[in-house]
């Protein structure tokens, strides 16, 4: 019975979350209506995308985590306790349609600050086999985005996979990003535009408030994996190789 | 009760009876269908197959994404003209390391042109158990090829993709594709028409002056490449938003464009207030479009016309010197009609002759030329990777032939790379059995346009290659 009231509740809640901001996505010009959007709580579109694409549940994406130079990123599912912690550059697998803390600590541009941002994996690639560990979706954090966040602001990026035939001359992820949209924008379908949508990143400067934090704050519950299939000299340090990651944690740099 | 019964049964079987009349026909109809089969095979090379004598091959291969079901042309007398779909058959998911293989080939084989053994893969398909087909089972003919070969019938864009990964064109914005020809078929010969970005095609004519343009096939390299948009909210950003909904603010400037006094009184001015109280004013008889038309009645230019006519009519009373030698001659000629003597008309015919000869050859002079089939140029592309990364160099092959007996002239080939791919200058080059030009210029979206132009004609049964490099973006 708790189970069930507590399904409910988690019903309403989302039913009323969407109920708020769909109109705000309806009201914005655009050449379709796009019911989801990146204001939506966390793990909501990603949800709603698997269970329309019926992706493969065993299937996990890997994921790339840069920093503007160097840091520690400890990565949560559902769990107060990080299931991988590492230095950055950070490279693990996660199940998609689910949303995942981030821990983002021991930056030399912000010492003593800690950031915890969340990324929810939309969608997935489908590279050749053998090779996915290869192509991983850049997750970058630019110094502009954690001072934002430091500062109080929420920073919302939406990672597309670009079209090919509309290509950018230049790299659109790090050096030529797209303008910053108007807070009223649905970024989600202004990526949309330019290719596929994979991941909402969410940089803000919200900390946990102590060991009461509900466990939905850390995930969805996904599936990560630290990475058997991680490159050589990516900066991963695996949970096997709790040495290393003590000293990279120590050292606050790799 | 009972008769309520019996009706009820009476409408049971009446149901009954109804619902089989109607499915009858549905039996009938179901057990005579005979479903064709969705793709035919065939155990006959197709004519335009067939192998020429006098072939070079050439170091290419085109592949299908199930490397077992292919032949390759070597061995087999038979010299391949397009690629056939093995269709009908699902393909198994091992297409990775079949394509894989191919593109090791094709890097082994690219740098050898004048191999003796051609690694041209025979499309056509010839089932295992083609002699044990019982009857009843499908009849397989011939599969249709997915490449131009010639015939005018097959549209050019179908075209066969060589891929790393069977889900390319699924998910074809996780690759970068060069070759083909997309959407609007490209028409080099009127101002390069529908040529769009990844096309690769071959413009050429044949020997009977007719323009024609091939496309190749199409490579996919995994190359996915990410991008981000960006918005901030937060405290600040309300304010801003707030501003934005002070983007009402905007609508009242639109009021005022709406209330645009200068609007307001053109339409005041525009109002006839000022002509009704003229017409009150006794002011509409003295109005100009009234006097106008008054003016204007055709009544009085018409008498005045009238009076001119009148004139007219006067005017035989009065006898110029010239009209006096016209009456003379009226009067002279009506004297001579009185009389009896009428005129005598007079007509010969002259025959007219026609002379008509006809020469017999006495003896013919020259060499019988036995080319029959017309020029017709295909081009194969070949990629020496299928993954690459930003800044990776990937070094494309185009391998052109002319599988026709006559020669093809004004042969050019052009491709026209993605944005994603940045031409390396300098690397262009063809073979030296063909020489020719290469031009590059920039195609509009952030790429360019390779032209391979060959000098001289090519000669049927006869091909070459040409390698460049671009930088993956």
């Amino acid at each position: 019975m708790p189970i069930a009231h507590e399904s409910s509740l988690r019903t309403a809640i989302i039913t009323l979350a969407f109920l708020l901001t769909g109109p705000t996505a309806f009201a914005q010009s655009g050449a379709y209506y796009e019911p989801l959007n990146e204001k939506l709580p966390p793990g909501f579109t990603a949800d709603i995308m698997a269970r329309v694409r019926h992706d493969d549940m065993f299937w996990l994406q890997p994921v790339r985590v840069e920093l503007p130079t160097a840091g520690t990123v400890s990565v949560y599912s559902a769990t107060p306790v990080p299931i991988v912690t590492t230095s950055a550059p950070a490279q693990f697998s996660a199940s998609t349609g689910h949303f995942y803390r981030l821990r983002i600590a021991d930056m030399p541009e912000f010492p003593g600050e800690e950031i915890y941002p969340s990324i929810e994996i939309l969608d997935r690639l489908h590279p050749p086999a053998g090779s996915a560990a290869n192509y991983p979706i850049p997750v970058v954090l630019t110094e502009a985005d954690l001072k934002e966040a430091l500062s109080g602001r929420m920073v919302t990026r939406v990672i597309y996979l670009e079209n090919p035939r509309s290509a950018a001359q230049k790299d659109p992820l790090r050096r030529n990003p797209r303008a910053t949209l108007d807070p009223t924008d649905n970024a989600l379908q202004e990526a949309g535009m330019y290719g596929r949508p994979m991941m909402i990143v969410r940089i803000g400067g919200r900390i946990p408030s102590g060991p009461n934090m509900p466990l939905s704050y850390f995930g969805s519950g996904g599936t990560v994996d630290p990475g058997d299939s991680v490159p050589a000299g990516s900066g991963v340090v695996k949970l096997s190789d709790r040495k290393r990651a003590v000293e990279s944690l120590a050292r606050g740099n790799d | 009760m009972k008769s309520r019964h019996l009706s009820s049964r009476r409408l049971m079987a009446w149901s009954l009876l109804g619902f089989g009349l109607i499915i009858a026909p549905g039996c009938g109809l179901s057990s005579g269908l005979h479903r064709e089969p969705d793709h035919v095979y065939s155990d006959t090379t197709p004519p335009m197959l067939q192998q020429q004598p006098g072939v070079q091959p050439l170091p290419a291969r085109a592949h299908y994404p199930d490397e077992n079901e292919t032949m390759s042309a070597t061995g087999s007398g038979a010299q391949p003209d397009g690629v056939v779909r093995l269709g009908g058959k699902q393909q198994p998911s091992t297409a990775g390391e079949l394509s894989r293989t191919a593109i090791a080939n094709s890097k082994s084989n690219a740098a050898k042109p004048s191999a003796q053994h051609s690694e041209f893969v025979l499309a056509s398909y010839q089932p295992d158990d083609a002699n044990s087909s019982h009857p009843g089972e499908p009849v397989f003919t011939q599969a249709d090829p997915r490449l131009e070969t010639g015939d005018k019938c097959f549209p050019r864009n179908q075209m066969e993709t060589i891929a790393p990964a069977p889900l390319a064109d699924l998910f074809p914005d996780e690759y970068v594709f060069d070759g083909g020809d997309r959407d609007l078929s490209a028409a080099m010969h009127t101002n390069r028409s529908g040529l769009d970005t990844e096309d690769t095609v071959a413009a050429f004519a044949d020997h009977t002056g007719e323009l024609r343009t091939t496309a190749s096939n199409r490579v996919a390299v995994y190359a996915p490449r990410f991008g981000s948009v960006r918005t901030v909210t937060g405290l600040v950003a309300d304010v801003k938003v707030d501003k934005a909904i002070g983007a009402k603010d905007n609508i009242t400037v639109g009021n005022l464009k709406t209330g645009n006094a200068a609007q307001e009184n053109v339409h005041d001015t525009s109002l006839s207030g000022l002509e009704t109280r003229d017409r009150v004013d006794g002011m509409k008889g003295a109005l100009p479009p009234m006097q106008n038309k008054r003016m204007e009645i055709a009544g009085q230019n018409r008498k005045v016309d009238e009076g001119h006519e009148g004139r007219d009519v006067k005017s035989p009373g009065i006898f110029h010197r010239k009209d006096g030698i016209e009456i003379a001659e009226q009067m002279q000629n009506a004297i001579t009609w009185t009389r009896d003597q009428f005129p005598v008309i007079t007509a010969t015919t002259t025959n007219a002759s026609e002379i008509s000869a006809r020469f017999k050859v006495q003896q013919k002079v020259g060499v019988k030329d036995e080319r029959e089939t017309r020029g017709n140029v295909r081009i194969v592309k070949l990629a020496d990777r299928d993954e690459a990364r930003p800044g990776d160099t990937i070094t494309f092959t185009i391998n052109f032939q002319n599988t026709g007996d006559f020669d093809v002239y004004d042969v050019s080939i052009v491709d026209n790379l993605t944005p994603r791919l940045a031409y390396v200058s300098g690397s262009a080059e063809i073979d030296e059995k063909h020489p020719g030009e290469v031009s590059v210029e920039p195609n509009g979206e952030g790429s360019e346009i390779l032209t391979f132009k060959l000098d001289k004609p090519l000669k049927g049964h006869t091909g070459g290659t040409i390698t460049f490099e671009a930088v993956v973006r």
